[in-house]
């Protein structure tokens, strides 16, 4: 079996080691009055660790998290890495198949609100025949998929592993959606696979930078953006803005 | 100016919680690929934290850091904490040094013996009154509430210089030390005998109106560069959310030791082998200093203030105080060598002396080359 029913575990001693090391939170100084200038303002932190430690109830969470369908997926190309994917059908005579990515710092928890809208539409005052069979699986080393122990699991190898999944699944064809990591691999599945992908949809701009022939010419607003971007990785320390794609991927 | 003596003794329970924080590290697992190439290898720290844990002997650290003696000096309601090593045999050239990041007054020491009495270690030269701060907000100095830049320090060091009643001084550092050192030079050449740097923390004006590159210029740059893509992401991080590492590395001696190692082993000339060039026994003192004063917090807040209340330097500014560079430059993750021509556009080259070993901690790495090189410099001067 490639694909098996998942239950996301719950641990009593794990919860307990968190307290404790809630409980013996070393605090750093704080400029006084610096609220978020240098980073998270400490009586944020303070506040929120406090509730984390007194009143969140991870078990409850994961209670919530059993309503869905979850399963992890093993296959060759992942070598070895199982995939774990949240799996809904949707309510409708001809669901499409839809599977969303999500990126960093984020996770399939992410998608419990859009779940339902798009596999039960009715359920949200939509029509059932815009219903989707939805999957979203955790990225390999997020949540409860496994954390790869060699190199080389990029975006690429994530891509062709969620066809597997799609193709294991029994789906010829699907749509992608995906915010951050999942917009670059959701591109990659369109860039990649046209025949088999219906559309992408990204609710954040991917991070390929569209090839350029020499001598291109920015429209205005292009070039406000690029500025745009670039005073915010100044601002908030990214180095490396925009990886290019290699030239042959993004030619027109 | 109040000056208190100081003594370093920390609380039994402080390093009692240290052991038990390190005892209940919970360890990521290991990177794939080569060791140390996605950063600190996580063998090599299991094995640097047990020795921490169970081995390593602050009391004994304590003990010899008893043997330099320690003030406190209040300066404008901060106090700085400083090391006061008067020459063997009276009066010597009064010269303050100044560490950088990560690092600490510790990274000085072995220059103490050298040129307080330099003759007794076969060193030729005049002898020296060290002194030896702390940076703001490292150790056991404290860090003012508002922002602190070179010119900062450089501004609290005459104070603290004159507090002591030496009205001309050297000034000597590398990293942020180097750059304390140029601004003291900058703002008050009348006390300044002459710096004696070992990094060239600050990059000159090369804007419009300055002379083009030089070939060597060039090249250094381009490898410079090179260096800040794959090296600096922790200035990256550093300048923009120093609060927001500090809660984790505040709270983790593992996740500390991590975070500063990598630093010392890219940055000296250990061909990657840290322990082979800088003792385990320094190291873990350095670390216990960070921890058990709380201060990496506050030490990283230097690139932010840097970065955004930073100083700018413009054509007009030149360092006319004599100047001599020590020019370690063989870092194991290369940063490029500076040529001669490039520090001169900012400062009064009177001495430069190209070291064919030693990296970014020279008075570690080379006390006695570093030494030399000092005495030399200003026995020229006077």
């Amino acid at each position: 079996m490639t694909v098996q029913k998942f239950d996301a575990p719950y641990s009593e001693a794990a919860v307990e080691d968190l307290r404790r090391r809630l409980v013996r939170t070393r605090w750093p100084d704080q400029i006084p009055g610096s609220h978020w200038d240098y980073g998270v303002s400490l009586d944020y932190l303070k506040e929120i660790c406090a509730y984390w430690k007194d009143e969140f109830d991870w078990k409850w969470q994961i209670e919530k998290m059993s309503a869905f369908h979850q399963y992890r997926y093993t296959s060759p190309i992942a070598r070895g890495v199982g995939i774990h994917f949240v799996y809904e059908r949707g309510k409708g005579p001809a669901s499409i198949p839809l599977i969303l990515t999500h990126g960093w710092p984020g996770s399939f928890l992410e998608m419990p609100k859009v779940i339902p809208m798009l596999a039960d539409p009715a359920s949200c005052g939509g029509n059932t025949a815009d219903a989707f069979d939805v999957i979203v699986p955790s990225l390999p080393g997020f949540g409860f998929s496994d954390r790869p122990t060699e190199s080389g699991v990029d975006t690429f190898r994530i891509a062709e592993l969620w066809m597997e999944l799609m193709k294991e699944l029994g789906y010829q064809r699907l749509a992608a959606q995906g915010g951050d990591w999942g917009a670059d691999v959701t591109t990659l599945l369109g860039l990649h696979h046209p025949e088999r992908v219906i559309g992408i949809h990204f609710n954040t701009i991917p991070p390929y930078k569209p090839y350029l022939e020499a001598g291109t010419l920015l429209s205005e607003v292009e070039q406000a953006f690029l500025n745009e971007a670039v005073r915010w990785c100044e601002k908030s320390g990214a180095t490396i803005f925009r990886k290019p794609l290699h030239k042959r991927l993004l030619t027109a | 100016m109040r000056i208190e003596p100081f003594k370093v003794a920390v609380a039994e329970q402080v390093l009692a919680d240290l052991k038990t924080r390190i005892r209940n590290t919970r360890w990521p697992d290991r990177a794939p690929g080569a060791p140390w190439s996605q950063g600190t290898d996580l063998e090599w720290l299991q094995n640097l934290m047990e020795y921490w844990a169970e081995q390593f002997d602050w009391r004994t650290q304590e003990q010899r850091l008893g043997e330099f003696a320690q003030f406190r000096m209040e300066i404008d309601g901060v106090q700085i904490h400083f090391v006061h090593a008067r020459a063997r045999g009276g009066r010597g050239i009064p010269l303050i040094l100044t560490h950088g990041w990560p690092s600490a007054f510790l990274e000085y020491l072995p220059l103490v013996p050298l040129l307080t009495d330099p003759v007794r270690h076969g060193i030729d030269g005049p002898a020296f009154d060290l002194v030896i701060p702390s940076l703001p907000g490292y150790g056991f100095s404290e860090r003012p509430r508002h922002a602190v830049n070179y010119r900062t320090v450089s501004a609290l060091w005459h104070r603290l210089m004159t507090g002591l009643e030496y009205e001309r001084y050297g000034s000597g550092g590398g990293d942020f030390g180097a750059g304390v050192a140029t601004l003291m030079a900058l703002d008050r050449p009348d006390s300044i005998l002459g710096i004696h740097l070992t990094t060239l923390e600050l990059a000159p004006y090369i804007g419009p109106g300055s002379r083009a590159l030089s070939p060597a210029e060039k090249a250094y740059i381009g490898t410079s560069d090179l260096w800040w893509q794959s090296e600096g992401g922790y200035k990256a991080i550093q300048s923009t959310r120093p609060q927001t590492l500090g809660y984790a590395l505040n709270d983790s001696p593992a996740g500390l030791a991590a975070w500063i190692a990598e630093k010392w082993r890219s940055w000296s000339d250990c061909h990657g082998d840290l322990e082979g060039r800088v003792p385990r026994d320094f190291l873990l003192t350095l670390l216990t200093l960070y921890w058990v004063t709380g201060t990496f917090t506050s030490s990283v807040r230097d690139y932010f203030d840097n970065r955004w209340h930073g100083i700018a330097l413009g054509p007009q500014d030149f360092v006319r105080s004599p100047t001599a560079i020590a020019n370690f430059t063989s870092q194991y993750a290369f940063e490029g060598a500076a040529p001669r021509e490039w520090a001169e556009r900012l400062y009064n080259i009177q001495r430069w002396t190209p070291m064919e070993r030693g990296g970014h901690f020279a008075p570690i790495e080379e006390p006695v080359a570093l030494a030399r090189d000092i005495a030399a410099f200003f026995a020229s001067l006077i």
